[in-house]
């Protein structure tokens, strides 16, 4: 028996290093070069990590996302650019003819991503100042997405660990937002003077004040957003905005900016085959009809050779949208966004978009604290001092300079008619519709480039009045007059959360297609 | 509590075996017959002992015998069987070899002669002596020998010894000079064969298939990655060459796709140890980046023979990998008592196999459109004297090149052998500047000492590879997109200086007019020239083994392992490349990625065999195994800034803020205990037990419910031709059944969540993943029925049923983003592959004439029987049901995955709008309309339903000749690329489309050409449009050579001189690529044309001389 005892002896110890040695494999089993819970807890990475990765996400700070929402989609149909990419055409926003997978990006993209953070940020924290932010991130981030769509999962979303909730009515989605924003006001209007720490901010620096000065000015966005549908209640929030303590943006120190290393706007219109996109003809036309002085702060010339203009010189010519697009040699020729490389700061929500705001609630008769044309004057300084721009005085007393009619000197198929008559100065006698189109021509022009924002507009006020598309390839179902009114629901919606999208749908009012109207669409 | 049971059961196997004494090596045999065929008797002889005989085609076993014996030695009983007969026998170990001898006798004499091995080398000091007498001589430096013989009787018998052959006994007879060829005792016979571990088995214990492969297999027909010449050879496995050209990552499935998310790609191991295959599975979609593996590295001159084990159950000693069964190498060692010295050159040219058609008579330009485009050819018909004729293959592809030259020697004495050997790859691939060069060096040293009880095996290697733009398929910078669509009106010479003197900057740049932005468009040259990929990997492997005889059955071993690489792969964009490739500098972009991987393997085993009471045999082999394996990479990539110097590429010139720093870094380290044991029977019945536990640090973490696992396999084989009297016909039948079941761990990290860096951002991005715990391991059991023949003398047939199932697998089905997540992981899912595979060969000579044929056919048939059926969620509780999920693909051609499919379906996710009866809707303007969100249309299985080759080889004296037709039955393959031709309008079908005025759908509308492929083939095409048969038959390799024997080259050296060819000709093809090429080793790629490198035809010739 002694060899026996011998081999399980040697055995024994062979069982004893295999199974004795796991002790190192947790680490083994950890990426080396990510964070574990623990560091993440460190200083409160966590919280900061939660609020500045929910902050890229309000206007995405990722290229791509970037592209398909700001550039394609925002661009196109903001009116604010023009796709000079060739190969897009014909399955552009433009053409009214999307590739699917670029609808899907607002609504895949963003809603995840806002809601991973936000779990996280309640997860770690209570402290009640970074979870109102972390509310007011995420209305800023989402009001968009249910602009684009309209019915969209929002109150429901991580309830009870379901794979698959249920969509809001956009009215219902309006009413949470609202309430969500009045909570988180509530919340830091007695903390305005404690700061939290910049670090954990790239668009404030944590300075409390100025988060409550962004959500009143959202508030009043979704506010006039509403004007059409529900006018108690619009009139009702926008009152509670002025009359609260704080109030929204007044100064452009108060305006929302993203601190980016690279804008993605940059990466796309210059890097991107040597630019993707370019600054669209709707809005150079206003500007130059205007002599507008922001032209050379938004715009690069155009580079037209000597051939290409005959007797013209190079100027502020966009590329117009919704056309075949020329090759791209051609295309680069047209004015560009002037933005540099490097870091940048890229716009959430300015100042002058809340006097544009206050002066249309005051044109509809609620109290906004001052005239419409004291507002609307407002609207205008404010947005050339943002840009660096002189002689705001001098251009808001204008009565005589109208919109240009859109001369494309490669392609005189693709000139444009007179779109609109609308002057800059202010006409107290006007009519209505008329102070309507001039705020929100106004708005539109200080806004650039928000598209999704501008393309909101324009479908609840009409304005401004853009350039019809030439070439309209959605087979007959958006009409080319009142161009695209929402996007359909991404098809992963359709597989994985069929019940509750189909329910979703049959409250539109419509058929899932770009031209049904969301709610608030109803001027 | 379970572990431990486990354990002591292990132990206690051990104990009880140890403790039996070991028997006399005697055996006994009783035999009562009259008139019995010899080769009955022989048959009940082997049944009584472990032997099995062995015999030529000259002896003649159906004589009728008489034989009374009761209890005899086995020695006794055949020399009073074979007394007086033409025959004799000799023992070798297993095997009793029956030799024919002639009756006449002699007195006394010199014999002479010369000893030589199959190569016709002479063997240097190879012993010659008499049996039974101590008288002997050795061979001189001819090989040359010379014996006095006394009295030469009958039974007169040469014994001739050389170390690493086979022993021969030749019986004198009245020859008086001999010609001996000695065989090499490894391949002698294909009696053993080298199992799990690198342990040698007798064939006819194996309770599952393994196929073996020669050397010549590989060597006569020489491939960079010698993977792909294993294809058609052996049955069940699927091996899809890459897209990436010479030396390319192959994608080698066995026995269908395992896996929803885990791979499903073979094991490779080499000498006993499995080895971790580094490399990239390749781009897909955008990138075209093609990518090597870390097999292909391997010398294919250093393999001696290659063994396959198709199932799981052969490979239930590996570890969990080898559920996806494992191609076992065995490479070269030296050989005793004498040098020999091999030179071998080979040269091959490359061409484009298949290539779409593109059309010639219209020109650029699109006449719908009011503005310019100079990408398209919707242009004017041309005159036939304005055609530019252009063409990809003739035009923009070049003649590959691939050199292969190798240089070996093997030399030792019968105490220690050496082996050496030197090899260089330099290759050219299709596209300009795309190349592949390698070179090997081996070293090998075997050494015994303590009276040959203990070897020391010791083994190195060095390995130094390069490529360079290597392309696989994709949109950015592959040269392919540009020159499959450049427009036809235009001149091809123009765009061939592909660059031009910028006087200002003092450089360079890129002269490109076509634009192309949609595929982010660059002179074709510029990117094989200034779009440069390089990769420049050093690699040493270095092995030890130590193995000791303690006693007659028992041996003790141990190994270790040890295969490290450096590999630096940069990318070089100049200056004037596409912004969108330099994001955004004018000056150029820099990508430069190290990474070291490292992986070390050590194994101590325990080897018994045992025969007991003559008719039991044990041979059990117990261990425990240590595997490590790590991998760290370092990458900096970014544009050079605005303010640097163009084209100076390094890390000081990036760009500040775009400079994206990257670190990856993984360990995997797997402890393991393993028990084989088999029994055997009379040597006709045999079982086969194993058993494994697996520690791997995958499992390790708080999500994870599990620290190790354990799997165990049963088989059994049962010789029918040991057990029963079988017609003479046949001469040797078995069959055999097996169960495995295997575990597997899930992907590392997923246990212990960590948070991922955000460069966008710059933050530690949140989880985006719903939580998880309580992972499990997956499993897959498979089951195996098997049948061995040998028939009719020169036929031998293989055939295999299999059934395996996965299941627990964990991968992340889509998910709304209405849950607030954007994944999920869930254990569920189950796989069911079955199938069988057979192979048939025959081998037969008439004089100098040789034929040797055979046949593979394998088929399969993937299911999967459940995605996630109830699930319930660990956490939440939550039940998920998914009938459906989308894992990938491209554009409309989406994989899809559902209960009661197959994970090869592809499904189109978009179509025509149709009527109410199906017919393709024509709308007002005489156009059609493409729908994006329409219900999954099924296109079909990229998975082949068969494959099958017919190898031949003929030899007539010194000429030989082979070839190999091989098929593959079923399956559907996809082309992006056919699509995008049609919309640019340079296909040959959009020209004749419009000649014939447009395309006729519902047998009588006329859609402009235009218009029709605007809509059908937008968005990489509507799938359904662009899908192809994949059936496909081909002449696979053949080659015809001629072999000069030392004779004829004055004692020298011989001299072989091939010519061969792969892929000479495509037989039967319906699609427009090869449907054998496959971009990505991943396993959702396949079938999917996106601009794929065409597969070459090669035509070369090999040169192989032995000293």
């Amino acid at each position: 028996m002694k060899k026996q005892t011998i081999y399980a002896a040697i055995l024994s110890g062979l069982v004893m290093t295999t199974t004795a040695c796991t002790d190192n494999y947790k680490e083994y089993n950890t990426n080396p070069y990510e964070a574990n819970k623990e560091q993440m807890s460190y200083d409160a990475y966590n919280i900061r990590a939660a609020i500045v990765g929910m902050e890229g996400y309000i206007v995405p700070v990722d290229v791509n996302m970037s592209q398909f929402m700001e550039c394609l989609l925002g661009g196109s149909f903001g009116g604010y650019l023009a796709d000079s990419n060739q190969g897009f055409y014909g399955k552009n926003y433009a053409t009214y003819n999307p590739q699917q997978h670029w609808i899907q990006v607002a609504f895949n993209d963003i809603i995840p991503n806002i809601y991973k953070n936000l779990a996280q940020l309640k997860q770690v924290t209570d402290d009640p100042t970074f979870l109102a932010v972390g509310n007011i991130i995420k209305v800023a981030a989402v009001h968009r997405i249910t602009d684009i769509y309209g019915p969209i999962p929002y109150s429901k979303i991580g309830e009870d660990g379901k794979l698959e909730t249920a969509y809001d009515t956009q009215e219902e989605v309006y009413n949470t937002m609202f309430a969500e924003l009045d909570d988180a006001i509530n919340v830091l209007t007695p903390m305005r003077t404690s700061n939290f720490s910049a670090n954990a901010d790239k668009i404030f620096s944590g300075n409390t004040e100025k988060w409550i000065r962004f959500a009143n000015s959202l508030k009043l966005r979704l506010a006039m957003r509403i004007a059409y549908v529900n006018v108690d209640l619009a009139k009702q929030k926008a009152e509670e905005v002025m009359a609260h303590e704080i109030g929204p943006m007044l100064t452009n120190d108060d305006c929302a900016f993203n601190n980016v290393a690279e804008s993605p706007f940059r990466v796309v219109m210059y890097d991107y085959n040597g630019g993707d996109s370019r600054v669209s003809a709707d809005i150079t036309s206003y500007m130059n009809g205007y002599n507008d002085p922001r032209r050379e702060k938004y715009f690069t010339q155009s580079t037209f050779t000597e051939e290409d203009l005959n007797t013209q010189e190079n100027g502020y010519y966009g590329l117009r949208s919704g056309i075949q697009i020329p090759t791209s040699d051609l295309c680069h020729k047209y004015a560009n966004m002037n933005i540099a490389s490097g870091p940048n700061k890229l716009l959430l929500m300015n100042a002058a978009e809340t006097a544009f705001l206050r002066a249309e609630g005051a044109m509809r008769g609620w109290n906004m604290g001052d005239t419409a044309e004291n507002l609307y004057n407002e609207g205008i300084r404010l947005s050339f001092q943002q840009w660096g721009a002189q002689g705001a005085n001098q251009y808001l007393l204008d009565d005589s300079l109208k919109p240009m009619k859109y001369v494309d000197l490669a392609n005189a198929a693709n000139n444009g008619t007179d779109v609109s008559t609308i002057t800059v100065k202010w006409d107290d006698a006007a009519d209505m519709e008329q102070k309507l189109e001039r705020i929100i021509t106004q708005k539109w022009i200080a806004n650039f480039p928000l598209g999704i924002e501008a393309w909101s507009d324009y479908r609840r006020t009409g304005y401004p009045m853009l350039m019809k598309a030439l070439s309209n390839l959605s087979n007959g179902v958006v009409s080319t007059e009142r161009m695209a009114r929402r996007l359909p629901y991404p098809q992963r919606e359709y597989t994985e959360n069929t019940v509750n999208v189909q329910a979703a749908v049959s409250s539109l009012g419509g058929p899932d297609n770009m031209a049904t109207p969301v709610w608030w669409d109803a001027k | 509590m379970l572990q431990m049971r486990r354990l002591l059961l292990i132990c206690f196997v051990f104990c009880l075996f140890g403790s039996v004494p070991s028997f006399a090596q005697n055996k006994k045999v009783t035999l009562n017959e009259t008139n019995t065929a010899l080769v009955k008797i022989l048959h009940q002889i082997e049944k009584q002992t472990k032997y099995l005989f062995v015999y030529g085609e000259d002896v003649d076993i159906n004589q009728q015998v008489d034989i009374s014996v009761n209890n005899k030695l086995l020695n006794e009983v055949l020399n009073s069987l074979f007394a007086g007969k033409q025959i004799t026998y000799a023992i070798d170990q297993s095997n009793i070899v029956l030799s024919y001898r002639t009756l006449e006798q002699i007195k006394s004499g010199n014999v002479q002669g010369v000893i030589k091995d199959a190569d016709g080398e002479p063997l240097i000091g190879a012993t010659i002596r008499i049996e039974g007498e101590n008288s002997g001589t050795v061979t001189d430096f001819d090989g040359r020998f010379s014996l006095n013989i006394s009295k030469i009787t009958s039974k007169t018998t040469l014994v001739i010894d050389y170390v690493g052959y086979k022993e021969q006994k030749i019986k004198v007879g009245n020859q008086r000079n001999f010609t001996i060829v000695m065989e090499d005792a490894s391949t002698a016979l294909t009696e053993v064969v080298v199992t799990a571990l690198g342990i040698k088995r007798s064939e006819k214990a194996l309770s599952y298939n393994v196929q073996q492969v020669k050397d010549d297999a590989l060597v006569t027909n020489k491939d960079a990655n010698f993977v792909n010449s294993l294809n058609g050879k052996v049955a069940g496995v699927t091996i899809n060459s890459s897209s990436s050209g010479v030396g390319g990552a192959s994608k080698v499935v066995m026995r269908g796709t395992k896996s929803i998310a885990q791979s499903s790609n073979a094991l490779y191991v080499i000498d006993g140890i499995p080895m971790f295959n580094t490399g990239g599975s390749g781009s897909t979609e955008f990138g075209s980046a093609g990518s090597t593996e870390g097999i292909a590295d391997i010398n294919p001159e250093d393999i001696e023979n290659i063994s396959v084990l198709t199932g799981a159950a052969a490979a239930a000693l590996y570890g969990s990998n080898a559920s996806n069964g494992a191609i076992v190498i065995t490479t070269k060692k030296g050989k005793a008592g004498k040098t020999s010295l091999s030179v071998s050159s080979s040269t091959e040219f490359l061409t484009a196999l298949v290539t779409p058609n593109r059309q010639n008579r219209y020109g650029t330009g699109d006449l719908n459109s009011s503005t310019d485009v100079l990408d398209q050819s919707w242009g004017h018909k041309l005159a036939a004297q304005d055609r530019m004729n252009y063409s990809p293959q003739d035009d923009f592809f070049e003649t590959g090149v691939v050199n292969m030259q190798n240089v070996s020697l093997s030399t030792g004495t019968e105490l220690n052998q050496t082996y050496l050997s030197a090899s260089q790859v330099a290759s050219q691939g299709l596209v300009p500047n795309n190349k592949y060069d390698r070179l090997n060096f081996t070293f090998r040293n075997t050494t015994s000492f303590l009276n040959d009880k203990m070897k020391l095996d010791l083994g190195g290697s060095y390995i130094r590879q390069k490529d360079q733009n290597m392309v696989n398929q994709g949109i950015y910078s592959n040269p392919l997109v540009e020159s499959y669509l450049f427009p036809s009106g235009d001149d091809w010479s123009d765009i061939k200086m592909y660059e031009r003197y910028n006087s200002e900057r003092r450089i360079s740049t890129q002269y490109w007019p076509q634009g192309l932005d949609e595929y982010v468009g660059q002179n074709p040259y510029w990117i094989a020239y200034r779009n440069v990929r390089k990769n420049n990997k050093k690699r040493y492997m270095f092995n030890a083994s130590l193995s000791y005889d303690v006693l007659d059955w028992l041996n003790l071993a141990g190994r270790v392992r040890v295969d490290n690489s450096n590999n630096e792969y940069t990318t070089k964009n100049y200056a004037s490349t596409n912004t969108t490739l330099t994001e955004g500098s004018d000056n150029g972009f820099y990508d430069l990625v190290n990474t070291e991987s490292q992986q070390t393997y050590a194994d101590f085993l325990v080897n018994i065999n045992k025969r007991f009471a003559e008719i039991y045999t044990l041979q059990a082999n117990g261990g425990i195994s240590y595997s490590d394996i790590r991998e760290d990479g370092t990458e900096i990539s970014g544009p050079i800034r605005a303010d640097g110097i163009p084209n100076l590429f390094n890390v000081y010139q990036l760009d500040d803020n775009k400079t994206a720093r990257k670190q990856s870094g993984w360990r995997e380290q797997t402890k393991s205990m393993f028990l084989s044991t088999e029994f055997g029977y009379k040597g006709a019945y045999y079982l086969t037990l194993t058993a494994r536990n697996d520690w791997p640090s995958q499992l390790a973490g708080p999500n994870s419910s599990k620290k190790s696992f354990f799997y165990p396999s049963v088989g059994t084989s049962f010789v029918l031709s040991e057990i029963f009297t079988l017609p003479t016909e046949i001469e040797y039948a078995k069959v055999r059944a097996s169960y495995a079941s295997v575990g597997l761990p899930f992907p590392r990290f997923l246990a212990n969540p960590t948070y991922a860096w955000d460069n966008k951002n710059k933050v530690w991005q949140t989880k985006s993943n719903y939580p998880m715990y309580n992972l499990k391991p997956e499993r897959t059991d498979s089951y195996e029925f098997g049948l061995s023949l040998r028939f009719l003398k020169h036929f031998n047939l293989d055939a295999t049923y299999y059934y395996t199932k996965t299941s627990n697998q964990t991968f992340d089905p889509n998910i709304s983003v209405s849950s607030g997540y954007s994944t999920l992981y869930v254990q569920t899912g189950s796989v069911e592959n079955n199938g069988f595979e057979l192979s048939l060969g025959y081998q037969n000579k008439w004089g100098d004439f040789a034929w040797d044929s055979n046949y593979t056919l394998s088929a399969n048939k993937n299911k999967i029987t459940e995605l996630v059926d109830n699930y319930v969620h660990p956490e939440t509780g939550a039940i998920i049901n998914k009938d459906r999920l989308d894992i990938g693909g491209l554009s409309q051609a989406r994989f899809i995955l559902k209960k009661g499919g197959s994970l090869g379906d592809l499904y189109s996710i978009a179509d025509l709008q149709r009527d109410s009866e199906g017919n393709i809707l024509v709308n007002k303007d005489g156009n059609v309309n493409a729908l994006y969100n329409v219900e999954d249309i099924k296109l079909g299985s990229v998975f082949p339903k068969a494959n099958m080759a017919w190898s031949n080889n003929f030899k007539y004296k010194n000429v030989n000749l082979g070839f190999m037709v091989s098929a593959r039955l079923g399956g559907i393959v996809y082309s992006a690329t056919q699509a995008a031709m049609d919309r640019y309008g340079v296909s040959a079908e959009s020209a004749d489309a419009r000649d014939a005025g447009g395309v006729i759908i519902n047998g009588n509308n006329v859609i402009g050409a235009q218009n029709w492929y605007g809509t059908v083939a937008s968005e990489s095409g509507l799938p359904q449009f662009y899908t192809y048969s994949a059936t496909n038959v081909r002449l696979q390799e053949a080659h015809l050579g001629y072999t000069f024997g030392k004779d004829m080259l004055w004692g020298v050296g011989s001299l072989n001189i091939s010519f061969v060819a792969k892929n000479l000709w495509m037989i039967y093809n319906k699609a427009p690529f090869d449907p054998e090429s496959v971009a990505s080793t991943g396993n959702y790629y396949q079938g999917i044309d996106n601009f794929m490198m065409p597969s070459t035809r090669s035509l070369g010739f090999n040169v192989r001389m032995k000293f």
